[in-house]
């Protein structure tokens, strides 16, 4: 063997440091909890929550699960659910969970997995979701009376989060923070009636839209009618009046005429009458004993001969 | 010592072979049992190297022969130059390689075979890499089922187990094909034994590739990461195919090299690029191995490269150096927000390092992450997949219609809302909104709902002043804020109703479902920027019963606009201006009231004592100027409400007028109705003794009663002039204008008649005085002709005596021109 050169060392000695740091430290993010675990054991004190760089010895001494620490969501399928008012809803739910004790969750939850324990919850949240919401009414999640509807519904939340939390606690160290409900719907024939429904109500508004129209024309109308015949009557009224004055004021001339004037007066009337009434188209029978005739019976001989 | 030799590097390539062959079982056993991807590749890789170490062998073996034969020919050189015979036969050097047979053989090997099976194993190894990718990445169709390719940290890979297993077992592989490696890369200096250099190579690549292997198993047992194997099982293809080009590119290469004797020639499947990696000390003389033999000569001897060789470890050295302390440098970008983390301990969640230049302890002691806190991301709430993301480019070639049943390629989600409560529902009619939903036997009460659809786009960043919260409250907020902003929009939906939520305004429920979500995902360190409703619509053919009730509302305001145009006319006709007869018709009416309410009072007022009654109305008259204030002020309120309700009339049907205009009609009847409060004030002060007085004397009934028909009386005056000042012709049109007209020509023509008839007389009065007799004759016969001219005469020639003349009048008689049926005179 020749002799080795420093450089060579100093990088040897370099990756064998970089080695033993790998092998003998390990480290916790600022999100995650860490357990220790020392040829299969750990008890309270292998939880390591202190983020930072730690101390261990190489496996197989020592093994380490790293778990995360924050909340996270978990859904549930979207299933159909009877309520106890017979109606059938579809509802998806969701979780906000987190690992509450690590070291309960390493030892009990399947197979350390945060997947497979999740799997399992799901189950566990369908079912609560089931029996909760089995328990309610659809008017339960609808908020007609804003106030008293928000108790309501955060009662049903709670229902469920009680339903899974403590289960879940005790079996895999798993602590359910809220329990919500992402959408509620209808299955579709029960969404088909409500169409129908709504169509109903609609073309019955539309109706009723013309009917008014109908009757508030025709209410216009009438009283346009009214009016007018109001007014022509008023103005009727009007007129009558304005000619009782002239037959009055007519009457006053004609008092003015003296007494002995009084014949010849109402004989000048005859005579205007008489006028007025040949005016028209007039058909006369005259018999012979009629002045009229008499010249087409005895011709005057002649006008001298008359004294 | 050559028998030695030659069993040695025999025995060097069959133990190659057969590790090579035990590797490729135990890996392929292994890949069955723990289902990695990688694991299978390296088998298939594993197995390249069997038919390199297997034409090894032949070599080795044909090279002991062709030197037996030199033996034996040396043997019987020297044979026959003892018995002094045959020289002729083998005197000539270059003529005895004919009767050499094996070396012939050898040589034929060296020439084609060793290439050949190079040849091969690059077409086997660029094959295998192409169809180990393929069979990763390409979609492929498996019983009917489309199963995509798997992608690296994707789904759909299989599980790992027996993974200490396969570690221990690929461990001591790594650890057997290492040292055989290097052992008969050793071996391979010695220029005979040339090919096992490249055997040699070869095993290396396939002791590094376990290495890597075993590495990504590592990871997998010990932070749960299979992400890395499946890097792994996608990098393997690729060495592979790598590996086959070399040899390619040698093998067109080694045509073209000169051809130096002595020099032996080196394999193809000799890996330069593997070489380097079996002695990473000697890099560089590599290389220069590499040229030299490339060029024909000793390249590396010359200066430049003598220099490049001395100064390459310190500048790869420093270089590696340079790059571990730009580790240390963190440039943010303008929307990003960096938190520097320390072996994991957040440093400065609470206040992160803005867009610029930083500095930081070098990679592993601190991290840096950065956030980006400029990123507006956009969720959307609506569509019957809840974290579908909307294709905007098909939305821009549909008008999106509410009768459409996908907008922007996705189905609708179907919210319940409230149902309408503006709809009246008579007694008979059952509520419109009563689904049955359950059997049909059953018996609680219905909750009616209805269905709508909506699109509501949720735009969010996350906030750079809320990064601690960010970081540390939940793993996953961004599919957290998916759920509260279905929650939170569901449950305003199911507050709201169909009416409410066309008639609103939608960037007023977006402001607060904004609220709402914002102060949910506050402490998830998000925050929500904007929420805007969009496309509020009924399902399908619902919103065809929607756009009926439209189309009915425009029916209903064209009729009463119908109606009121009518109105207007009849109006018009009448009075000549609409707004007069309007007022004219109230005031008839108010007059007409007036003097029923004067009647009935005055019935009731006949109980009372007549003197009594009397004196106090006298009284009463003194204040009727009083009396005509509070009348004037409740006749301007009336004017005013009748104003205001036509105004609201008007703007209900759109016939003009604005909210402004509306406002000041409202305000014109306050007025009024203030000034007819003053008034009556007023009144009631003026009055005040007076009516003690009436009261104290009639009672309370009677004596109100009293005051009442003062006022009416008033009233009624005040009326009758508004009546006779509207009536006035020179103020009225139409047809009552016409009848007042007429009537008042008439009064005038009988006025004249009247004195016309007068003057006549007086006139004629002196001539009929004169001669009576002679005045009347004729005045009479004048009227006579003037009468009797046109008239139609018949002349009865016979005596009537007691004779009965019938004459029949036909109706027509104008028509038919000839005289009828007159009995002619009996002779």
């Amino acid at each position: 063997m020749s002799r080795i050169s420093i450089p060579t060392l100093l990088v040897a000695a370099l990756v064998v440091l970089i080695l033993v740091v790998f092998a003998f430290t390990y480290q916790v993010a600022f999100h995650q909890v860490a357990i220790k675990v020392r040829f299969g054991q750990a008890d309270e004190r292998s939880v390591i929550r202190e983020p930072g760089l730690k101390f261990r010895w190489p496996w197989p001494v020592e093994s380490i699960a790293v778990y995360d620490a924050r909340l996270r969501t978990l859904d549930t399928p979207e299933a159909e659910i009877k309520t106890e008012d017979g109606k059938n809803v579809v509802v998806g739910a969701y979780a906000v969970w987190k690992i509450a004790d690590p070291l309960q969750f390493y030892r009990q939850a399947p197979r350390r997995s945060v997947e497979e324990a999740e799997k399992q919850m799901r189950s566990r949240l369908s079912q609560a979701q089931t029996t909760v919401i089995g328990k309610s009414t659809l008017a339960d999640f609808l908020s007609l009376d804003a106030e008293r509807n928000d108790r309501r519904y955060d009662r049903l939340l709670q229902e469920m989060r009680d339903n899974v939390a403590p289960g879940l606690r005790a079996d895999y160290g798993i602590e359910v923070c809220q329990v919500g409900i992402r959408r509620i719907s209808l299955p579709k024939e029960a969404a088909e009636q409500v169409f129908e429904s709504m169509r109903q109500e609609r073309n019955k508004l539309a109706a009723r839209y013309r009917q008014e129209g109908r009757s508030r024309a025709e209410g216009i109308k009438a009283r346009a009618e009214a009016n007018a015949k109001q007014i022509l009557a008023f103005a009727e009224r009007r007129a009558r009046e304005i000619e009782s004055a002239g037959i009055r004021a007519s009457t006053r001339i004609l008092e003015m005429i003296p007494q002995e004037d009084r014949e010849f007066f109402e004989w000048l009337r005859w005579l205007d009458a008489l006028r007025a009434s040949l005016a028209q188209k007039t058909t006369i029978f005259l018999d012979q004993k009629s002045p009229l005739f008499a010249p087409f019976v005895n011709p005057p001989v002649s006008v001298e001969t008359r004294p | 010592m050559t028998e030695t030799l030659h069993t040695r590097s025999r025995r060097a390539s069959l133990g190659g072979l057969l590790l090579q062959l035990v590797a490729f079982a135990t890996t392929l056993a292994l890949a069955l049992v723990s289902g990695s991807a990688a694991t299978g590749q390296l088998a298939w890789y594993l197995l390249g190297g069997v038919p390199l170490w297997f034409v090894a062998l032949l070599v080795f073996r044909q090279r002991e022969l062709a030197d037996l034969e030199a033996l034996d020919l040396e043997e019987l050189r020297r044979e026959k130059q003892a018995t002094g015979g045959g020289e002729a036969l083998f005197g000539d050097e270059a003529g005895g390689v004919g009767f050499r047979v094996a070396e012939a053989r050898l040589r034929w090997m060296q020439r084609w075979l060793v290439p050949g099976f190079g040849l091969a194993n690059a077409i086997y190894l660029a094959a295998m890499g192409l169809w180990a990718w393929r069979r990763l990445a390409a979609t492929q169709v498996l019983a009917g089922v489309e199963l995509p390719g798997l992608r690296i940290g994707g789904p759909g890979w299989p599980t790992l187990t027996h993974v200490p297993i396969a570690m221990v077992a690929l461990a001591v592989l790594m650890l057997g094909t290492f040292l055989y490696s290097r052992y008969t890369s050793g071996m391979g200096r010695v220029p005979e034994w040339q090919l096992l250099r490249g055997c040699g190579a070869y095993l290396l690549g396939n002791a590094l590739a376990i290495m890597a292997l075993l590495v990504t198993l590592g990871i997998h047992q010990y932070a749960g990461t299979p992400t890395w194997e499946q890097a792994l099982a996608y990098i393997l293809p690729v060495v592979m195919v790598v590996l086959a080009l070399e040899t390619l590119v040698n093998f067109v290469l080694d045509i073209y090299r000169p051809r130096a004797p002595g020099v032996e020639a080196r394999a193809c499947f000799d890996s330069r690029l593997l070489g380097l990696l079996a002695e990473p000390g000697g890099i560089a003389s590599s290389i220069a191995d590499a040229i030299n033999y490339q060029f024909g000569f000793q390249v590396s001897q010359t200066w430049f490269y003598q220099l490049l060789q001395r100064a390459f470890v310190p500048l790869v050295a420093v270089g590696a150096a340079a790059l571990w302390l730009l580790t240390g440098v963190v440039v943010v970008q303008p929307y990003e927000h960096v938190i520097i983390e320390r072996f994991g301990r957040q440093l400065n969640a609470t206040d992160p390092l803005g867009p610029g230049l930083h500095f930081k302890w070098p990679w592993p002691i601190e991290a840096a992450r950065a956030y980006n806190t400029g990123q507006l991301h956009e969720l959307h709430v609506g569509f019957a997949d809840a974290r579908a993301v909307p294709k905007y480019d098909e939305a821009l070639k549909q008008v999106m219609l509410w009768t459409d049943e996908r907008h922007m390629g996705l189905e609708h989600f179907d919210f319940i809302i409230r149902p309408s409560t503006r709809t009246p529902v008579g007694p008979a009619e059952a509520p419109a909104t009563a689904p049955s939903l359950g059997r049909d036997t059953e018996t609680v009460k219905d909750a009616p709902v209805n269905l709508f659809r909506a699109d509501v786009a949720v735009q969010y960043r996350i906030g750079a002043r809320r990064l601690d919260a960010y970081t540390r409250t939940m793993r996953d907020p961004h599919t957290a804020i998916g759920n509260i902003a279905w929650e939170e929009v569901g449950r305003f939906l199911s507050g709201t109703t169909a009416d409410e939520l066309l008639g609103r305004d939608l960037a007023e429920i977006g402001e607060i479902l904004r609220g709402r979500i914002d102060q949910r995902v506050r402490e998830l360190g998000l925050e929500v920027v904007y929420v805007g409703l969009t496309n509020v619509h009924p399902q399908k053919t619902v919103a065809e019963a929607y756009r009926n009730v439209v189309k009915a509302e425009q029916e209903k305001v064209a009729a009463i606009r119908e109606a009121l145009v009518t109105e207007n006319e009849r109006l018009a006709k009448v009075a000549g201006d609409a707004s007069v007869a309007r007022r004219l018709a109230l005031a008839v009416e108010r007059a007409r009231k007036t003097t029923e309410q004067i009647n009935d009072d005055e019935q009731r007022l006949a109980a009372a004592d007549p003197a009594a009654v009397q004196a106090l109305t006298a009284r009463l008259a003194e204040y009727a100027p009083q009396f005509r204030t509070h009348v004037d002020a409740v006749a301007r309120l009336e004017q005013a409400r009748d104003e205001l309700q036509q105004v609201e009339l008007d703007l209900e049907l759109g016939l003009g007028y604005t909210l402004e205009q509306r406002a000041q009609a409202a305000q014109a009847v306050r007025d009024a109705e203030q000034q007819e409060q003053a008034a009556a004030a007023d009144l009631a002060a003026d009055l005040g003794s007076l009516r003690a007085g009436i009261v104290s004397r009639l009672g309370a009934g009677l004596g109100d009663t009293l005051l009442r028909v003062a006022e009416a009386r008033v009233a009624q005056r005040y009326w009758e002039d508004r009546l006779a000042a509207g009536f006035s012709p020179t103020r009225l049109e139409g047809e009552a204008a016409a009848m007042l007209a007429a009537a008042l020509a008439e009064r005038w023509t009988k006025e004249m008649d009247a004195a016309r008839q007068l003057v006549q007389m007086q006139n004629e009065r002196e001539a009929y005085r004169a001669a009576p007799a002679v005045y009347q004759a004729r005045r009479l016969i004048e009227v006579l002709v003037e009468g009797l001219k046109d008239a139609r005469k018949f002349f009865l020639a016979f005596e009537p005596g007691s004779r009965q003349v019938r004459v029949r009048f036909v109706v027509d008689d104008t028509l038919r021109v000839e005289p009828i049926d007159i009995a002619p005179p009996k002779p």
